[in-house]
């Protein structure tokens, strides 16, 4: 439902003066080889240097050669596009609660962070994962570069549907195995699975030399353990294991602890690793997330 | 099983209410939440079913409630069980000649029949039996009973008779003795085996043969030769593995004509010529010394009478008239045969006479006068009334053993619907047809008798030795319209045809009385199943009819008694004797109710152990 403000106009206005916090590429040498090709141009120059056997003649500078008789080689700041990736958790638990609609705030954010990423001209995409008959299930978005073209984001947003028991580790390898260049992601979940299972992720894209940042939403019936009280039948929505219980505000207690214990193990492993993070707890608090919590928090600057 | 008992009903009702409980219990409201590490583990046990919840102290009260429930309600099983013991028993007797042997003893019947009856007395009272005798056919005597004295009854009651029974006899006996658990068949030969190991026999075979190796001889054959001119003569034969003497003595219409004493040698057949008799009459053999086997002791036959006799021979064709005289001739040289064309003329002149036979070739004429007829060749419109339908320019005879491998090609020949009261004695068929139709046929309307020769008697047929058959065909044919009227010889287990036209007592030779019944051309049958004289009597009309029984495997004695092993059915009939009972699970479901109550009881004292708890 709430990812459905993703493509409003009024939405899009607020985000016109964002810049995504990233990290532009490093300068390299034009003109020199580098591991027997080269890596790339920019059109920015940035220095010169003396000829040395092997350079490319198309860096001469003749200018320089035909009034000071010198060998002299141009060298430009070689200028990259960075890819991003923003990852959104689609696994069953991001349904649950239904009135929490984690879901719709993850697409939100997502969303979010595309447009805010398409202002340079990025190329961006969006992936989800989710579980289906006990397999990780990845879909993904064509890349995107230009505003004109977010709204195309829309049909594959509006075609997501969470369900089955994800696995993020898994979805980050079958992820990695597309060899792209290293870019960046922005992984947003609830991270209500197995702490081996999502530090391995977030080892797996480190590795991979990605600028990754981590979007934990939580939603408020969940994080404040406010459910109405009484005797139930808990359901967990990946697992399909079922508990008796009886909720009351002990037991609502006992939830916002362990809330907060999971939300902390979550910061805690990201902080480790130097990985920005930010939460996203409760859909209605979107716009102060975007507007304050983002900025504060690196994910945008 | 009924569930509508009152204790049924009670515990069925209390299953009902805990499932009740038990589905209330599972009606809490379902909360679907992200996962369950967010909420404080619980005592009680967390299942992953999404459907069935396993609460094991439910499933032990469910089913022990169900298990009583069956029980009040009387829960069974139906089971396959081995029959318990063979409830159905038939016994079958060989009836055939050879079953009155005496063997120096008892005969072989009585020896059947005391062994069945130390059967009978052996039996189990449930047991029942039923009766079969076979000879000719298969007779059910006795209907499966328990009654023991009906049963003996029966098995005294019988008699064997002068027939060779029958493989198909046996056959039918033992099917109709196919639903018997076991069949004892009393005999003095040995069944062909394929007979017994038929598949659709049910039960197990007891095999009793009876008897002893004995020593008889019979009189294979008897004829009279032609009185006052040929001799006669008698064939014996002895069955016997060492010399044998005997006295054969002769009579004709009970006077005495031969008497001599005979050694035979063993397994040797001794021709004893006798006559020429003085007269025609009935002739009878007998064998004087007793041994084994009695039937084929005494034959019969008759003698054609010396009084003269007239023949007419009716013809066209001056060859037939001159075949059809020799062969008249031949047969009774007493014949004075008058032979003349078919002109009115010359039928004219013979119709003052009365004959005692008129041949008629190609014509029939009704002016003729005579006691019998034989028409040759019929013309389509026949006076003795036979329908003749149609005429084959070439018909092949196919008579007695003649295979159809080698006819006889006869000639033309018409084909003759025939009545009623004609027996045909030959048959053949048109020329490369398989179609049959009567060539020979002899019958006794009230007129007297007829003969039919349906084919034709040109070009000196009856003497072509090529076509032998033909004219032995035609001299049987003659002589059974020679035959006296008041006397038949025939041999037992062929029915015999009479012509009374009207009811008659038929007297056997053991004295008993049958009343025959004549069909609508006036003919009556029986079937002669003793040797020896039969008396058809039918108001003042009195017809003898003497039996006579020869049959080589009958009359040699060499069958010796014993049981042989019992012929067991196949294993798949085996399996189907088995009975079907419905056995009561009121232990086994006792058992588990009691098992469930203690399984429960763990369940509960564990669950009370791990929670440190006092009571549960």
């Amino acid at each position: 439902m709430l990812e459905k403000r993703a493509f409003e106009p009024e939405f899009l206005q607020k985000l016109d003066s964002l810049v995504l916090g990233v990290t532009r590429a490093r300068t390299i040498r034009a003109g020199r080889r580098a591991g027997g090709r080269v890596l790339g141009t920019g059109i920015e120059p940035e220095s010169f240097r003396d000829y040395a056997e092997g350079d490319d003649l198309r860096y001469l500078d003749w200018n320089a050669l035909a009034r000071l008789d010198d060998l002299t080689i141009r060298t430009f700041r070689a200028e990259r596009q960075l890819e991003i990736t923003i990852l959104i958790d689609a696994s069953a638990s991001m349904g649950a609660p239904r009135e929490d609609d984690k879901f719709g705030l993850a697409l939100l954010l997502g969303a979010a962070l595309a447009y805010v990423a398409m202002s340079e001209n990025d190329p961006v995409r969006l992936v989800a994962f989710s579980g289906a008959k006990g397999a990780t299930q990845v879909v993904r978005s064509g890349f995107h570069r230009r505003r004109e073209t977010f709204l195309e984001f829309r049909p594959f947003v509006a075609s997501l549907r969470c369900g089955g028991e994800a696995q993020m580790a898994a979805a980050v390898a079958d992820l990695l195995a597309e060899r792209r260049p290293k870019g960046m992601v922005v992984l947003i979940s609830d991270f209500l699975l197995t702490e081996t299972d999502y530090e391995t992720a977030l080892t797996r894209l480190l590795a991979a030399r990605h600028e990754l940042k981590v979007l934990h939403v939580m939603g408020e019936r969940e994080v404040a353990g406010s459910y109405p009280p009484g005797a139930y039948r808990i359901r967990d929505a990946e697992t399909g294991e079922i508990r008796e219980i009886t909720l009351n505000a002990a037991s609502a207690a006992a939830c916002r602890t362990r809330a907060a214990t999971h939300a902390e193990r979550v910061r805690a492993a990201c902080l480790r690793r130097g990985i920005s993070h930010a939460q996203a707890f409760g859909a209605g608090n979107a716009d102060a997330i975007i507007m304050r919590e983002f900025p504060r928090l690196g994910v945008i600057s | 099983m009924g569930f509508f008992v009152p204790s049924a009903l009670a515990l069925g009702l209390s299953l009902v209410v805990l499932v009740a409980i038990y589905l209330r219990h599972r009606s809490r409201p379902l909360l679907e939440v992200s996962s369950l590490t967010l909420f404080e583990p619980t005592a009680a046990p967390a299942v992953r079913s999404r459907v069935l919840r396993l609460d094991p102290l439910f499933w032990f009260d469910a089913a022990c409630l169900t298990a009583l429930t069956l029980l009040a309600a009387g829960l069974y099983v139906h089971e396959t069980r081995p029959a318990p013991r063979p409830q159905r028993h038939a016994l079958i007797f060989d009836l055939g000649a050879s079953m009155g042997a005496t063997d120096g003893r008892g005969d072989r019947l009585a020896e059947a029949q005391q062994q069945a009856l130390a059967l009978l007395d052996h039996a189990a009272p449930a047991q029942e039996f039923s009766i079969i005798t076979y000879a000719l056919e298969a007779t059910r005597v006795a209907a499966r009973s328990n009654r023991r004295s009906d049963l003996r009854e029966a098995i005294l009651a019988l008699r064997p008779e002068a027939v060779t029974p029958g493989q198909t006899a046996l056959g039918a006996a033992l099917s109709d003795a196919a639903s018997a658990d076991e069949i004892d068949l009393f005999t003095d030969h040995r069944p062909p085996p394929r007979l017994l190991d038929a598949g659709h026999l049910h039960g197990v075979v007891h095999l009793h043969l009876v008897g002893s190796p004995g020593a008889n001889l019979a009189i294979v054959a008897l004829d009279p030769g032609v009185p006052r001119n040929l001799e006669g003569y008698c064939l014996v034969r002895s069955f016997a593995d060492v010399p044998r003497t005997t006295e054969l003595a002769i009579d004709l219409d009970r006077r005495p004509v031969f008497h001599s004493p005979l050694m035979l040698e063993p397994r040797a057949q001794m021709t004893v010529r006798f006559g020429p008799l003085p007269q025609g009459g009935v002739l009878h053999a007998r064998l004087l010394q007793p041994d084994d086997l009695a039937v084929d002791n005494d034959r019969y036959a008759l003698a054609p009478s010396v009084a003269p006799a007239t023949a007419l021979v009716v013809s066209n064709d001056r060859g037939v008239r001159d075949d059809l005289a020799r062969v008249l001739l031949a047969i009774n040289p007493n014949f004075r045969v008058t032979a003349i064309d078919a002109s009115a003329a010359a039928l004219r002149q013979q119709s003052r006479y009365r004959f005692d036979l008129a041949v008629l070739h190609e014509v029939d004429p009704s002016a003729i006068n005579a006691a019998a007829r034989m028409l040759i060749y019929p013309q389509p419109r026949s006076a003795a009334g036979l329908e003749v339908t149609g005429s084959v320019p070439m018909a092949e005879l196919r008579r007695g053993n003649t295979s159809l491998g080698n006819p006889v090609l006869l000639g033309p020949a018409r084909i003759v619907q025939l009545p009623a009261w004609m027996e045909p004695l030959a048959t053949g068929a048109p020329a490369g047809s398989d179609t049959s139709i009567p060539l020979i046929a002899t019958g006794t309307p009230q007129s007297g008798p007829v003969g039919l020769i349906a084919f034709d008697l040109r070009n000196h047929l009856l003497l072509n030795p090529d076509k032998m058959a033909a004219l032995l065909a035609t001299i049987d044919a003659v002589r059974q319209l020679l035959q006296p009227t008041d006397a038949r010889v025939v041999q037992t287990g062929k029915p015999v045809p009479l012509a009374l036209f009207a009811p008659a007592t038929l007297i056997a030779p053991d004295g008993s009385r049958t009343a025959l019944r004549p069909d609508s051309a006036g003919i009556a049958y029986f079937n002669p199943l003793e040797t020896g004289r039969y008396l058809a009597v039918s108001g003042h009309r009195m017809i003898a009819i003497y039996a006579n029984y020869f049959d080589a495997t009958e009359s040699d004695l060499e069958a010796s008694s014993q049981v042989l092993p019992a012929h067991a059915p196949t294993p798949e009939l085996a399996a189907v004797r088995t009975t079907i009972a419905a056995v009561p699970q009121d232990r086994l479901l006792a058992l588990v109710v009691a098992l469930l109550l203690l399984a429960e009881s763990w369940v509960i004292v564990r669950t009370a152990t791990r929670g440190r708890s006092l009571h549960v």
